[in-house]
């Protein structure tokens, strides 16, 4: 490759090492980079915070008129950057597992190697951006490694595992999945240091902590608080359809007494999702997780009809 | 290496400083894409033209004039943000293999018995990645898939691709070109060895949902795959973000062939109350097949059906099931706070 002198200024092709600049005798050391950075991009992070809390429909409208931000904290977090080559074999069944399907995770996969940061494993790093590391260009709080690479492998592995026992879920239409490794390649690609700000704020009663990301404002992770009316609204469409359980039961009652049990049941656990959402204290959410969950639109009623004929015809 | 390497940008003349990404090198100033690697010379990395960003917008207030879901919202309708860039693609063909063992029902002189069967495959896929490591990006994964569907596979990538997408080499990008194109090139972010990995992942489950089949019993599947031949794009995505109603959303454009992608939109009000709906009629299916198992005449009519109890049972069973998933996944639909649109 060809390298720049330091000394002189002159170019010249050099391979690793130590290498001599043939015009002025300059020694330079070429060495292996193994750690990156990225340079911060989002100086306000609470409008970032911000707009991402007003997406969430069980959110106060107008936020940011009454949230009042108590610290506010940019720290370079570690990371390991791996390039995972897993192969796995899926079994399933509650009682006894069954099945040998092969599943793969062929991919980049990151786990933070500080330990308070658990919510950001398998962040998924921009890397466009990235630089070498330099200490001095570190804005913020750099945090050290706490955890080692083994112990990063270990959490990767787990993570691995956890995605390709969805993915058996999804592409077998299995339930209770198992997997078992065949083939761990774990390569540790580099340790990247990544800008995340950390904010926490108040609004009522209450404090919230949110993460942002400083290269790009996504938010890896945030709490905020629920409208009042926005937790009613699910409130009711949760107690309409526990009510609608309750009505259908006592109407179905007089054909079998075993009507409001199936009824009631069945209502209750459709309006979960709803009452989880009404009545928990703070709400939680994750700008890349919330994306995955509803990125594919389901069609309830094909969906059912579909699994409904799958046991008739096993019947 | 600590690449100590002198390279100036060919429009600005501005030095470059080289980065682990390694294939093009984006200029800093100017955001020229140079070459900066061997796969330029093998001819291997393409562009395709885009639609200005006047045509992108006209696009987006075509839709939220049509979109029934903005009935009564499209005066609060504000676009705050237009996004566009030039994102690396990769596009290998495939030779997949492997097969399928499932066990499956059938009916023989009027009895049902069990039969297992192996299904043995073998196909060509036309696969798509993006070149970049950030692992999730709901867009680039959708425009990842449309582009990748609805073509006769061909020997030559090239070929395939050509009917839909217009290729132009990447070396032959002059300036004067990249002036008129007027939108950023993202740099790639996985080499070529490591693209031909996650494209194999990714013939692997396109292989599950080809062959995986939707009824009976799954015992065993096995996959192989080889990449034969394999290009780098940089596609044009445009991203148009909006405001309504407290709440930032998105519409994402295929700027080539001038196509919506996917729209992040709020699950506004109706749909959470129809989906209420379909969630009450499914708890009333449960309701009212589940009554059945307490009624007494109902346990002696299957019992005097004898043949036939077992198609009863099933039935009931089957009825019971759909009416709960029914109920349990309109329920989840009804809580979702926004919406993707395909």
């Amino acid at each position: 490759m060809k390298i720049t002198c330091p000394h002189c200024g002159a170019s010249f092709e050099a391979e690793g090492g130590i290498v001599t600049c043939p015009y002025c005798g300059f020694k330079t050391k070429l060495e292996e980079a193994e750690e990156f950075m990225f340079p911060l991009k989002v100086q306000n992070p609470w409008h970032s915070l911000i707009s991402f809390v007003r997406i969430q429909s069980i959110s106060p409208n107008r936020v940011e008129e009454k949230a009042q931000i108590l610290t506010q904290q940019l720290y370079y977090v570690p990371f390991y950057l791996f390039f995972a080559e897993i192969e796995g074999s899926a079994r399933h069944g509650y009682l006894g597992k069954s099945g040998a399907c092969k599943v793969e995770f062929f991919n980049y996969i990151t786990v933070p190697a500080v330990k308070r940061f658990e919510e950001l494993v398998n962040y998924p790093l921009p890397t466009k951006g990235r630089e070498y590391f330099d200490r001095g260009r570190i804005k913020g709080q750099l945090l050290e490694k706490e955890i080692s690479e083994d112990e990063a492998k270990k959490i990767a592995l787990e993570e691995i595992r956890k995605l390709l026992k969805k993915e058996a879920e999804k592409y077998f239409r299995w339930s209770g999945v198992d997997v078992g490794l065949l083939t761990k390649e774990l390569e540790l690609k580099t340790l990247v240091y990544y800008p995340i700000w950390e904010i926490t704020y108040k609004y009522g009663f209450f404090t919230y902590k949110a993460y942002v990301d400083g290269v790009d404002g996504r938010i890896p992770y945030a709490e905020f608080p629920i409208s009042e009316f926005k937790r009613i609204l699910n409130l009711a469409l949760a107690s309409v359809l526990v009510a609608f359980g309750i009505v259908i039961g006592k109407a179905f009652m007089g054909i079998g007494i075993t009507a409001p049990l199936g009824s009631m049941g069945t209502s209750l656990f459709a309006a979960y999702p709803s009452l989880r959402k009404a009545l928990r204290i703070k709400g939680r959410a994750s700008e890349h997780k919330l994306l995955e969950e509803v990125k594919d639109e389901i069609m309830p009623e094909a969906e059912a009809f579909k699994l409904a004929k799958n046991v008739l015809r096993s019947v | 290496m600590v690449i100590i390497q002198v390279l100036k940008c060919k429009n600005c003349g501005a030095p470059l400083e080289p980065t682990p990404e390694d294939i093009i090198l984006v200029c800093p100033y100017c955001g020229f894409p140079n070459a900066y690697d061997e796969l330029f010379e093998k001819g291997n990395v393409y562009f395709v033209d885009s639609v200005p960003k006047k045509e992108i917008l006209r696009l987006f207030w075509e839709r939220m004039r049509k979109d029934k879901d903005f009935v009564g919202l499209r005066g609060k309708i504000q676009v705050v943000k237009m996004e566009g860039a030039y994102i690396p693609l990769w596009f290998a063909k495939v030779r997949a293999w492997g097969y399928v063992k499932y066990e499956i029902y059938e009916k023989k002189d009027g009895k049902k018995r069990t039969v297992i069967k192996l299904n043995e495959f073998e196909d060509n896929y036309l696969v798509c990645i993006s070149g970049r490591k950030s692992v999730y990006d709901i867009a680039v994964e959708e425009l990842t898939k449309k582009l990748q569907k609805g073509y006769i596979i061909l020997q030559d990538i090239r070929e395939t691709l050509n009917p839909k997408v217009k290729l132009q080499p990447l070396k032959n990008l002059s300036v004067e070109v990249w002036e008129n194109l007027k939108l950023e090139f993202l740099n790639v972010e996985l080499s070529r060895e490591e693209a031909e990995r996650v494209v194999l992942d990714k013939s692997s489950d396109m292989a599950k949902s080809f062959h995986v089949p939707e009824e009976g019993k799954l015992l065993a599947f096995n996959f192989g795959g080889e990449v034969e031949d394999m290009i780098l794009i940089f596609y044009p995505l445009w991203k148009v973000y909006y405001d309504i109603e407290g709440g930032t959303y998105f519409v994402a454009y295929d700027g080539h062939r001038k196509r919506e992608i996917l729209a992040l939109e709020p699950n506004r009000i109706w749909r959470k109350i129809s989906s209420l709906i379909a969630a009450v009629c499914g708890v009333a299916i449960v309701g009212l097949f589940s009554a059945f198992f307490g009624n007494p005449y109902f346990w002696r009519f299957v019992a005097e059906a004898k043949k036939g109890a077992a198609l009863i049972l099933a039935f009931v069973i089957s009825a019971l099931y759909f009416g709960f998933e029914l109920a349990r996944l309109s329920g989840r639909k009804m809580s979702w706070d926004v919406r993707v649109e395909k």
